[in-house]
């Protein structure tokens, strides 16, 4: 039996997120034995849930080495505390707030790193500071034959584009479009009204259209 | 508002997302459907918002490395104990800790005074500061009382901090150093030269506050440090009114800009962190934080400085490495460096702070341009005092002041500002109530986010007479208090001409996210 948790009919590109796999137990019971120590149903889990929250984690830090550090900790985090578990909400949910911050904080301790010299803009300059994480990309070369090529240009730029959103809203679209939950879930995991969602998805969306105008032609391919 | 754009399609701009998602409806939809059919930039706008939503949707999902699950049962084994040892601790936690800190209290009492460090107040033993860590990230650094030996604790297991984030300001403030306290106990009593010497000796030695064990400083080290005092400069005379933008009240005090600096401590005497052990009194005595801080704006919250000053022990604790190392160890570190240098560090800006009724607080954003600093903020005037901050990265970084701290000198106060760094490529910003001055740097800025972060906090002091209390790295979010009943256009309005984005949380909370 597969349940879907959800799959939202108005969206173009609807995606599943199953909790339970053809054949297997039943989720809450598993987390009820992991719950109860049993280390077993703990590994369960984690083989469950670690493509999705690696996912997550590493469309919020952009490294995979960060991302694989953010899921160990998320992990360990979740272990720890899943006595407070109480399953008013989906184990998934649970987990993905878990990583989320964890996610989060990963990524505000990469940006406390100290900025190179280049990366500085004087003050009371009107240009806008460059866009690091855009920076490096590099506009595509249209004239490049090679799909596969472009394909992967394409990912990079709209991944550096979904990173160098403000954090509630990068969470929010990772969350949304990329791993398709839905706004009640992402509000859930966020710890906030579905009104805000909306509005962050919004705003975050119309942020990622004007990040990505010099590239909508690479888009469009 | 975005440039050039007509205000009826700035009134739909924010639901076309959802609007060409298909996910708008009723009335929303109604109006947006209207519009958009009869404008062609909307409807270019939709189409282009309806490619990028598509997307970002088709970004494939990463394949997960295989090691990982491995990796991650095996940490958890590692890292995790059997839940029925890991229960019981927490229980424990605080009685021990209380009951440690008595019986350390009882021993610092009776132990002759050469057993530790003038006002170091721990027992110097190498485990002392870790095990207070611990007890203080179990919430227990009261119980602990200021006597270093908080908790002996089991190692602590992370748990998920949902609303407490782990990584806070790059700046670890110093909370009030306690013979700052003391003189603001004393600040109406004109001190002598010999009296202000003494304290100097009585004073907490910096390296008290490292996580990291430390030995009780010798008696050689006590005495240089008593002649770091000692040598400091005569009453200095601030060089004028500085390099401030004026703002209502700021120009009645330029005149008295006189640094009263008889009192002015050097950083090395200050105090390095809060949030383990209290300040102490007069005698060197441990005190509770917080009744030593006094009413604070949060009185049912831990001291902002001490809450900021755990989180750096967290951090260092949870992460161990060179980054940790020079949280752990490098308040004390610095505090000595600077204390070398006391001579001559190098100013690089003077104001004057006017303080206004009712003002409870001033932030003071540093962007450094120095990977690593120790900054210095100096009040003279009245009894004069020092502030010290190491910060570490070059974001931009908030500085909490309390301004009851500050409260029984007069009601200016001339300020200097130095950098341990001697880099001069900072900003230094003081927004606060209307009456408070602004600072600016005696030198070329150049500094990441420096002109945004200008206009907001002028902007936002002007717009609502706020004094922000900013409780998050400007790297991103700033979060403030604003008056109730501000209208969210103002504060939209105050966005746009900012470069940053501001979002109201509730009545009285906002957030500023910096656009990149």
């Amino acid at each position: 039996m597969r349940r879907i948790i959800r799959g939202q009919e108005t969206r173009s590109c609807p995606t599943t997120v199953h909790v339970k796999e053809a054949g297997s137990t039943d989720i809450g019971e598993v987390v009820a034995r992991a719950r109860a120590g049993d280390r077993s149903a703990f590994d369960i889990l984690v083989e469950q849930y670690t493509p999705r929250v690696y996912n997550v984690a590493l469309r919020i830090t952009g490294s995979q080495e960060e991302a694989q550090d953010c899921v160990q900790e998320a992990f360990i985090r979740a272990f720890s505390s899943l006595r407070h578990f109480r399953g008013e909400a989906a184990f998934s949910t649970w987990l993905y707030r878990v990583a989320v911050n964890v996610a989060n904080d990963a990524t505000r301790r990469l940006k406390s790193q100290p900025l190179l010299a280049s990366e500085m803009v004087p003050a009371g300059s009107d240009d806008p500071p460059p866009d690091l994480d855009m920076a490096g990309i590099g506009m595509p070369e249209i004239e490049q034959p090679d799909e596969q090529v472009a394909r992967g240009q394409r990912r990079d730029v709209i991944l550096a584009a979904i990173r160098s959103l403000p954090e509630h809203q990068r969470a929010v679209v990772v969350l949304y479009d990329l791993q398709g939950l839905s706004y009640e879930e992402v509000a859930e995991v966020m710890g906030t009204r579905v009104g805000t969602v909306k509005s962050r998805l919004n705003r975050a969306r119309l942020a990622l259209k004007e990040r990505l105008e010099p590239h909508l032609e690479l888009l469009r391919s | 508002m975005m440039a050039g754009v007509p205000y009826e399609c700035e009134l739909v701009r924010e639901q076309l997302p959802e609007y060409a998602e298909g996910t708008l409806t009723g009335r929303e939809l109604a109006r947006v459907e209207q519009h958009v059919s009869s404008c062609e930039r909307c409807q270019g706008e939709v189409a282009d918002l309806r490619l990028v939503i598509s997307a970002v949707r088709s970004v494939p999902a990463d394949e997960v490395p295989d090691t990982l699950a491995p990796r991650i049962r095996r940490a958890v084994q590692q890292r995790a104990p059997a839940r029925g040892a890991r229960l019981l601790w927490p229980r424990l936690a605080i009685p021990v800790a209380v009951l440690t800190g008595v019986i350390a209290v009882s021993f610092a009492l009776r132990a002759p005074q050469q057993q530790f460090a003038p006002g170091a107040g721990a027992i110097p033993t190498p485990a002392a500061p870790e095990l207070a860590q611990k007890a203080a990230e179990r919430g227990v650094a009261g119980g602990a009382g200021g006597v270093g030996t908080g908790a002996a604790a089991p190692e602590a297991e992370p748990l998920p901090r949902a609303n407490i984030p782990a990584e806070r300001s790059r700046i670890a403030p110093a909370p009030m150093p306690p013979a700052l306290l003391d003189q603001a106990q004393v600040a109406a009593k004109p001190e002598l030269p010999q009296q202000q010497l003494a304290r100097a000796k009585a004073a907490p030695q910096p390296a008290e506050a490292a996580p990291a064990p430390a030995p009780p400083p010798s008696a050689d080290q006590m005495q240089v440090a008593g002649k770091v005092e000692a040598q400091q400069p005569p009453p200095q005379e601030f060089a004028g009114p500085p390099v401030h933008k004026a703002r209502s009240a700021l120009g009645q005090q330029e005149g008295g800009a006189q640094g009263g600096g008889a009192g002015m401590r050097p950083p090395s005497r200050q105090r390095a962190s809060g949030g383990l052990r209290g300040p102490r009194g007069p005698g060197g005595e441990p005190r509770s934080g917080r009744a030593a801080m006094g009413p604070g704006p949060h009185p049912s919250r831990p001291a902002y400085a001490d809450r900021r000053g755990l989180y750096a022990r967290r951090r260092g604790r949870e992460r161990p490495g060179p980054q940790a190392e020079e949280q752990a160890g490098g308040l004390a570190a610095a505090s000595e460096a600077t204390a070398e240098a006391a001579g001559a560090p190098p100013v690089f800006a003077r104001a004057t702070l006017v303080k206004g009724a009712g003002q409870s607080m001033i932030a003071l954003v540093v962007a450094s341009g120095a990977p690593t600093d120790t900054i210095t903020l100096r009040l003279a005037g009245g009894p004069a005092r020092s502030y010290e901050w190491r910060s570490a990265g070059t974001r931009p970084a908030t500085i909490p002041l309390p301004l009851d701290k500050i409260g029984a000198g007069p009601a200016s106060v001339p300020v200097e500002v130095t950098s341990s760094a001697g880099k001069r490529d900072y900003i230094l910003f003081v927004p606060a109530m209307s009456r408070l001055g602004e600072v600016a740097p005696s030198a070329p800025v150049a500094s990441y986010q420096a002109a945004p972060l200008r206009t907001v906090l002028s902007d936002l002091s002007k717009m609502t007479g706020l004094v922000i209390l900013a409780e998050e790295p400007l790297d991103g979010e700033v979060k403030g208090g604003i008056p109730r009943g501000t209208p969210a256009a103002s504060l939209r309005k105050l966005g746009e001409a900012s470069g940053f984005e501001v979002e109201a949380q509730g009545d009285l909370v906002f957030t500023l996210t910096h656009r990149r």
